[in-house]
This record gives C-alpha cells, sequence and structure tokens, in this order.
C-alpha cells in the first residue's frame, strides 16, 4: 500500500534523477524508478502481489533500457546495441552493450538514460527471479529487442511495431497474471491489439507527426482514431478475458486500472466523456475487481466510452443534430458475452452485427447518419482485418475470405442476437 | 494475354492541353498506343466470364452479381494490373492465367467497395442501372458487398498459392502496398466524413489524403499485384505506386468534375458531392477563386443548384481539368523507367484519358 501511495504521489511530479542516482541497490533503483519510468503502468504493478511485482517490475525496468538503446543511440549502431543490452539483461551474454552518449530531452528519456546507466543493476533484477520466470522475461526482451532492432533497419508499420514490441510485453504480462489459463489459449492476437493500443496511445502523446506522415496534431488525433476501432475491439476481448482467469485481485486492480487509464487518455484527445472521473479510477479498478459482475460492468463502460469517442471524433455537429437513431455501438461485442482468441473471429462477428442494423428495405433516399455510420465501421472493421493477414500468407486469406462468405450467407447468424 | 492481332482498335481520345502534354511524353508510337489500348483495355472481356463463374453460383446473391455484371464498369483496375504484369517483357512472371485471376480479384474488390458506397451516399443509380441497394435492399447489399470481396480474397490466395515463385516478393518491398493496406479503403471513407479546415491548404491537403486512400488503394494494388506478377524489380514497383497515386488524383479530380457539369454518360445523378458539401476539387478550386464563394459554401441552405452555377461560372472546373492534366503527365513521368512497351503505352494513354473524360 506503501508502495502504491508513494506511486501515486509520483504520477504527475518529474523525476528526481539525483534520487535515482544515489539508489544503493537494485531494489532500491526499482523501487524508485518504476513509477518515473513507466506511469500508470508503474502505479498498477505497485498492486500487484508480490509474487508478481518482482517479475513485472524487472521486465518493464528491463524494457525502458532497451527503448533508451533505441532512441538514444547513435542511429548506426542502434540496432546491435539493443540486441546487445537484451542478451546482458537476459544473462544470455556478459558483454555490455555500448554506453549511451546522449542528451535526454524528455524526462522519461532521462529516467530511460539513467536506468541505461545502471543496466548491471537492472539485470540483477532479472538474475534474482526464479528460473522459469528468469528465461520467461529473457525470452520476452529477445522478441522485443528483435523487433526494435528490425524497425531500426527498415521502419516497419506502427500495428506491426506495436504488436511486436508492447504487445509482445502485453503477452508477457498474461502469462504471469493468468499462468495456467493463459498456457491453454493462444492469447497472441489479442495481446497484439492491446500493443497496437498502447503504441497509439504514446504515438498520441509524444506527438509522433512523422511516423504517421501527417502535419499537425489534429491530423494526427484523426490518424489514430481511424485505427483504433479493431484494436480496442480485442483490447475488450482480452480484458473480458483477463477478468474471468486472473486469480489475483490485486492483478485485476492493475488490470483495470491500466485499462482506465489507457481508455481515458484516448476519450481526453477527442474530447469525449471518460469511462471514469479522473479522482474515481483508481478506486472504479479496485471495484471492479471485486466480482465478475463489477468486471463485467466496467468492461462495457470502457466499450461504451471508447464507442462514444470514436463517434464524437466522427461527428460533424450538423451530424450530431440528425443522429436520430443512435449512436451505432460499434463496440457493442464486448457487451454480448461472446468470446475468441482469433481477432478475425471478434471482427467479422461485429461487422456483421452491425450490418445486421442496416434496413432491409430498398434504398429510396440517402440512408440516416447513424446507418451510414454502420455501414463505414463495417468496411472499416472488415478490412482492417487484412492488415494482419501477411501477403503471403495464402491460408490465412482463404481462412478470413471463408470467414466473410459465411457470415455474409447466415441472414440468421449468432450476431443477429447481439444486444 | 489476349493475342493483339484479334483485338479491335479503339481510337485514342487526345484533346487541349492534355495532347501537347502527352504528346513529349508518347515518343511518337500513335500506332502502338492504339494497338496497347486495344490489348490491355479489353481486359474486360477475360476477366467477365471467370468473375461470372465465381459469382453466378446458387446463392441468394445470384440476382445481384447478375444485375452487377449486367453493365460492366470501364474496368480500369484489372487493365493497370494486366499491364503492370506486361511492362517488362524479358521477365519470367506469374501465367496469364494468374495475371487474369488478379485482374479479375482486384474489380471484384472494387465492385464489392461501390455497392457499399452507394449505401453511404444513398446513390440510387449506378451505370445508369439502379443501385444494387436500391434494387436489392440495404441489408442485403451490404452482405452481398462483403461476400465478393470474400471470393476476391480467396481468388487472390489461390493466385498468390499457386505462383510462390513469382509472389514471393509480396509484402517484402518497402514502400509497395498489398493486400494488408487495403483497410486504405475505408480510412478514406471516413476519412471524408470529417471536416476539414476550411482554408486552402488544409482543404487540399484532406483532399489528396482522402483520394490517396479511396481512389489511390485499389490503383495501388492493382499496379503492385500486376508489377510482382510481371517480375517488376523493387524500385520499378515503387514508380508504380507513384503512378497509381497520380493516376488515382487525376482520375478522381475529373470524377468530381464530372459530377459538376452532369450529362447523360454520367450513369448517375449530378450533383451528389455538392448535395452533401463534400469539398471536391472543383469547389476548391472555386473557394480559392472567388471570395464570396466561401460563405455560398458554408451557408447551409444555399441551394446547390445555385453552387453549381457559381462554380462554374468561376472557372473551378477548367481549374481542375489542369490539375487532372498535370497529375496525368506526373503519372507518365513515373513510368520512364521502363522500356518502350506496348504495356507502358497502354498505362501512359490510361492516364491521358482519364484526364481528358
Amino acid at each position: 500500500m506503501i508502495f502504491l501511495l508513494c506511486g501515486l504521489a509520483q504520477l504527475h511530479r518529474p523525476p528526481t534523477l539525483s534520487a535515482l542516482r544515489a539508489a544503493r541497490t537494485p531494489e532500491q533503483l526499482a523501487q524508485l524508478a518504476l513509477v518515473p519510468a513507466a506511469r500508470n503502468l508503474g502505479v498498477a504493478i505497485g498492486l500487484l502481489p508480490t509474487r508478481l511485482r518482482a517479475e513485472a517490475t524487472a521486465a518493464v525496468l528491463s524494457c525502458r533500457v532497451l527503448d533508451a538503446y533505441e532512441n538514444l543511440a547513435e542511429w548506426t549502431v542502434a540496432g546491435g546495441a539493443v540486441i546487445a543490452a537484451a542478451d546482458y539483461l537476459a544473462g544470455t551474454s556478459d558483454v555490455m552493450p555500448p554506453p549511451l552518449d546522449a542528451i535526454a530531452v524528455r524526462d522519461s528519456e532521462a529516467v530511460d538514460l539513467l536506468l541505461a546507466e545502471r543496466i548491471c543493476d537492472v539485470r540483477a533484477l532479472v538474475s534474482a527471479l526464479p528460473a522459469v520466470e528468469r528465461e520467461r522475461t529473457g525470452r520476452m526482451l529477445s522478441g522485443v529487442a528483435e523487433v526494435m532492432a528490425r524497425n531500426l533497419d527498415s521502419p516497419l508499420s506502427r500495428l506491426a511495431y506495436g504488436e511486436g514490441v508492447l504487445g509482445r510485453v502485453t503477452l508477457h504480462a498474461c502469462v504471469l497474471l493468468a499462468a495456467d489459463a493463459a498456457a491453454k489459449v493462444d492469447l497472441a492476437e489479442l495481446a497484439g491489439c492491446v500493443g497496437y493500443s498502447a503504441q497509439l496511445a504514446n504515438d498520441l502523446r509524444d506527438d509522433e507527426l512523422a511516423s504517421y506522415d501527417v502535419a499537425d496534431r489534429e491530423e494526427l488525433v484523426s490518424a489514430v482514431v481511424l485505427r483504433l476501432l479493431t484494436p480496442a475491439l480485442g483490447s475488450l476481448a482480452l480484458l473480458r478475458w483477463l477478468g474471468s482467469h486472473t486469480a489475483s485481485r490485486g492483478a485485476r486492480t492493475a488490470i483495470a486500472y491500466l485499462a482506465i487509464t489507457t481508455s481515458a487518455f484516448f476519450c481526453t484527445a477527442t474530447d469525449a466523456p471518460a469511462p471514469y472521473r479522473k479522482w474515481w479510477q483508481l478506486g472504479a479498478a479496485v471495484l471492479a475487481a471485486q466480482s465478475a459482475d463489477r468486471w463485467t460492468t466496467m468492461v462495457s463502460r470502457i466499450g461504451h466510452s471508447t464507442d462514444v469517442a470514436i463517434h464524437e471524433f466522427l461527428n460533424t455537429s450538423a451530424q450530431v443534430d440528425s443522429m436520430a437513431d443512435g449512436v451505432p455501438a460499434a463496440l457493442r461485442w464486448s457487451e454480448a458475452g461472446i468470446w475468441s482468441p482469433s481477432l478475425h473471429e471478434l471482427t467479422v462477428e461485429t461487422t456483421f452485427a452491425l450490418v445486421h442494423e442496416l434496413p432491409e428495405e430498398p434504398l429510396t433516399e440517402e440512408l440516416s447518419v447513424a446507418h451510414v455510420r454502420r455501414m463505414m465501421l463495417a468496411d472499416h472493421l472488415a478490412f482492417s482485418a487484412l492488415e494482419r493477414v501477411p501477403a503471403c500468407d495464402t491460408d490465412g486469406m482463404r481462412s478470413l475470405a471463408r470467414r466473410f462468405m459465411l457470415a455474409s450467407t447466415s441472414n440468421n447468424s449468432s450476431s443477429k442476437g447481439h444486444p | 494475354m489476349r493475342d493483339v492481332s484479334t483485338s479491335t482498335p479503339q481510337r485514342l481520345v487526345v484533346r487541349g492541353r492534355i495532347d501537347d502534354q502527352m504528346h513529349r511524353a508518347d515518343d511518337g508510337a500513335g500506332i502502338e498506343v492504339v494497338q496497347a489500348t486495344a490489348c490491355f483495355g479489353d481486359i474486360g472481356e477475360l476477366i467477365h466470364p471467370r468473375m461470372a463463374a465465381a459469382l453466378l453460383v446458387p446463392n441468394e446473391f445470384n440476382a445481384v452479381y447478375r444485375h452487377v455484371l449486367a453493365v460492366p464498369g470501364k474496368r480500369v483496375r484489372a487493365g493497370l494490373t494486366s499491364a503492370c504484369a506486361e511492362l517488362l517483357a524479358s521477365r519470367a512472371r506469374a501465367p496469364s492465367t494468374d495475371v487474369t485471376g488478379l485482374a479479375c480479384a482486384i474489380e471484384m474488390l472494387h465492385e464489392s467497395s461501390l455497392i457499399h458506397d452507394d449505401i453511404c451516399d444513398g446513390s440510387l443509380l449506378r451505370r445508369g442501372l439502379p443501385s444494387v441497394p436500391a434494387m436489392f435492399g440495404v441489408r442485403l447489399a451490404a452482405r452481398a458487398g462483403f461476400y465478393l470481396a470474400g471470393v476476391a480474397l480467396d481468388l487472390l490466395a489461390c493466385v498468390v498459392a499457386d505462383s510462390p515463385e513469382a509472389f514471393g516478393r509480396l509484402g517484402k518491398v518497402r514502400g509497395v502496398t498489398y493486400l494488408d493496406d487495403l483497410s486504405r479503403l475505408s480510412f478514406g471513407q471516413l476519412k471524408e466524413t470529417l471536416p476539414a479546415a476550411c482554408n486552402d491548404a488544409a482543404l487540399r491537403r484532406h483532399y489528396r489524403l482522402v483520394v490517396e486512400a479511396k481512389t489511390g488503394t485499389l490503383f495501388r494494388l492493382a499496379c503492385s499485384y500486376g508489377g510482382t506478377a510481371g517480375g517488376v524489380e523493387d524500385d520499378g514497383l515503387r514508380a508504380l505506386m507513384r503512378y497509381a497515386d497520380h493516376l488515382a488524383f487525376a482520375f478522381q479530380v475529373m470524377d468530381d468534375v464530372r459530377d459538376v457539369e452532369g450529362g447523360s454518360t454520367l450513369g448517375k445523378e449530378a450533383g451528389g458531392d455538392l448535395d452533401r458539401r463534400i469539398p471536391t476539387w472543383p469547389v476548391i478550386e472555386w473557394l480559392a477563386s472567388d471570395p464570396v464563394s466561401r460563405s455560398m459554401w458554408l451557408t447551409a441552405d444555399t441551394p446547390t443548384a445555385a453552387i453549381q452555377v457559381e462554380l462554374m461560372r468561376s472557372g473551378a472546373a477548367e481549374a481542375s481539368r489542369s490539375a487532372a492534366v498535370g497529375a496525368a503527365a506526373a503519372a507518365c513521368e513515373a513510368l520512364e523507367s521502363f522500356p518502350g512497351t506496348a504495356a507502358r503505352t497502354y498505362l501512359r494513354d490510361l492516364a491521358v484519358r482519364v484526364a481528358s473524360r
């Protein structure tokens, strides 16, 4: 609890670098650096039970070191340095990566730089983990570093990067939080959605105009929000699953807190109301972790807020007035009780849930704004599913094609029963 | 590929400034232009039976697709696919049946997007006939569109799987887009609904973004799959992406001009975009040229007919044509690295025809 309160207090303060430098042990460094380095994720880790916190802390601080090498190392050597740092942190190599000779511009970079300077201490946190956890963390770090290096070599799409880096970290977190259950189902696609959503949030926070080839903040918000629909759908699916498969109440609280704060960030960016007021975010997370019903309520509320955020963004003032027949709930699936680890299944189901609400009658005049929006969102969901099929993956293409065809010819499919 | 000698020669329509610009780009190969136009332009005859075989199966969409196939479009995307596959005559490439398959798949994706466009735009007519949603109902049209996209995807998968050597590079060439970029189509649709700031630079940028997404996506796909099938190397594929984007701009601007001008060949009601207050290129030119235009455009109850009259009087349509001609010339320039084959001539001719509609 003390850890949590300290973390919350630190959240909105600039990091105290001198205190971090003065930390005498790896554990002390971890305690002081976690929230400055990982912000809300750091607070969430503070909510975990002790046995989970050590691995989560080691993993997150190690990732910050990799981030430092990715962003602050001299460009021509950065890829190799990231790989070397991962190998060193994982204990598969005793050769330290080259020291960083960089000046941090942002507070977060200053913390990352300091952690990179103290890479030996961060490595000690990983080394102190039991063998299974240590190897698991090492595999995650290697995977993350490999994607970072590829991105440095030739920029990946934000989708590929988000899934490859933060998606991998999310998958590691799922295995950590719901170990036995997570071993029985492939959560990679849904974890990738969380990773991509988080990457979109990071890019919005950091004003990454170049990555989206946009001219200003307004265009960046547009580019990000229009990409959010499918990853939000997958993220809500994973959130729902984690609620019923995470044994620790503290871990459920941590997950809920992260979900609530991340959705609030997107809502704020689009001037939409957040699912919970800022002062109640932690309380709402604690409450949601108490029971399955409360968890479901939280997931629905986040889904609804995200829906509203997307619609608020798409609305012009003229259209808002004419949206008399209601906002189409693109993410309504999250309330329907249907779950699948397959993003294609989720997107196709949701696509046809939207289609089912279109009028059956022949078109005689322009449709209402809400119906037009339904059709556009259905298209966007369906085509977004293709983004995740590599161009050479003919089996994946065929599988998705069959899903489309089957769902199209099943006018009375399960989607009809969606609320 | 269809034998050129059996094709019906088509007359190339070149006029005005387009003629001047294209004369420079054409190497003076007039006869070749006619042959090339006939050769690749008739791809519709090749793909029609294959599309019919794939779509006219006994299911609830049979009548819908019969209606769609009854009045085929210009098959621009099929022509692009086919010509890009023939750009380097000497290179090893996928069999012609595969190229036809690719062309079919791209056209089916296009037809699918048109059905859904008609729902979103409330279009009652398409190619002079009732649109699919107007004839068969909105929901059935939406489902038929998705089924069509599924058939296209399945066909594309079959073609790619059949020629792993030809398509091994799919998705691996930087700056070249394939199927995983298809969501830009719907991205463009949504983006188009977002209001851009009413200043010239923002409107022009917004327009280009929407065109690159809505029109350019399938043009790029046609060029990337066709070019890959034809053994075009990485730089050549990137040149084809530039060609596709310029062509898309010229194509869309001229579509907008036609929507403003109307006429019997339009195949749908004129002025639809003006009705919906979409800032098309002619509108942007009008807003830039006439200080009074801004208040007319922003006043919700200004009759569309009044806007149409003022827009035509301002010379915005001519300015738009000029922009389309410039884009067509840029598209031709993007092809300069390719040898002077009939396929290249066809692609250049296509840019000319698009800008002279």
